[in-house]
């Protein structure tokens, strides 16, 4: 990459924030798994991996954003403002997407409530699932959308 | 291919010997923003392909010009 287009860097870091959210999305589904099985081994198993999980989230997301908090320490600007670019679009598509996810959780709970009720499930389980709907369709639309197709290998 | 909006910079890029990364950034966007406004997958802002028209010195209209789809007259 040339040192005058930072729009390759603008990419990366883009993709790093949308694989932190991966990784993130996938710690809250461990964390529903581990409220839901009974204390024990696999229990214990679970709540590790959540650990490593967290542990990786932060990492994986503050290596994506070292280039702006670089950027921002040093007041040597590293990454610019594209005008737009493919992956920009497809981060703020992902993002809607994600929220379509999340509202229709939402309504299915809502449909459900009585049936919730029933279950006697503690109010933060609703929470973990919820979030872990949002970054996990928000990222998982991410990578679909800027995967690489043959045609566009072809053109090079 | 996008349904209504052609493009001709793999030509013009062919002209002058350029492959995507080394036009990405004589105008200061990524590889992936050119290749996937070559195939079709990415409508350009009016910046973009003034950027591109502007390298290749044409006009945006030699770059990127509508699809023309035939309409039945009633």
């Amino acid at each position: 990459m040339s040192q005058k287009n930072c729009a390759e860097t603008v990419d990366r870091v883009q993709t790093g924030v949308a694989r932190g959210m991966l990784v993130c999305g996938v710690t809250y589904l461990i964390l529903l798994w581990e409220a839901l099985t009974e204390k024990g081994r696999l229990n214990e198993i679970l709540d590790f991996a959540a650990i490593i999980g967290s542990a990786l989230t932060v990492i994986v997301t503050f290596v994506s954003l070292w280039p702006v908090i670089k950027q921002k320490l040093t007041g040597k600007v590293l990454v610019q403002n594209e005008p737009e670019s493919f992956v920009s679009g497809a981060m703020l598509a992902s993002f809607k997407n994600g929220w379509i996810a999340l509202t229709l959780t939402l309504v299915v709970l809502l449909g459900t409530t009585k049936f919730l009720d029933s279950l006697a499930l503690p109010l933060k389980f609703y929470f973990v699932l919820l979030f872990a709907v949002a970054v996990l369709s928000a990222s998982i639309s991410f990578f679909w959308l800027t995967r690489d197709d043959d045609l566009e290998g072809l053109e090079e | 291919m996008h349904p209504e909006l052609d493009n001709r910079i793999r030509v013009f890029r062919a002209e002058h010997r350029m492959s995507q990364s080394d036009l990405a950034d004589a105008i200061g966007v990524s590889r992936k923003t050119i290749s996937t406004i070559e195939v079709g997958k990415f409508v350009p802002s009016t910046i973009i392909a003034l950027k591109i028209a502007n390298y290749f010195n044409v006009t945006v209209e030699d770059v990127f010009s509508l699809i023309q789809k035939d309409v039945e007259s009633p």
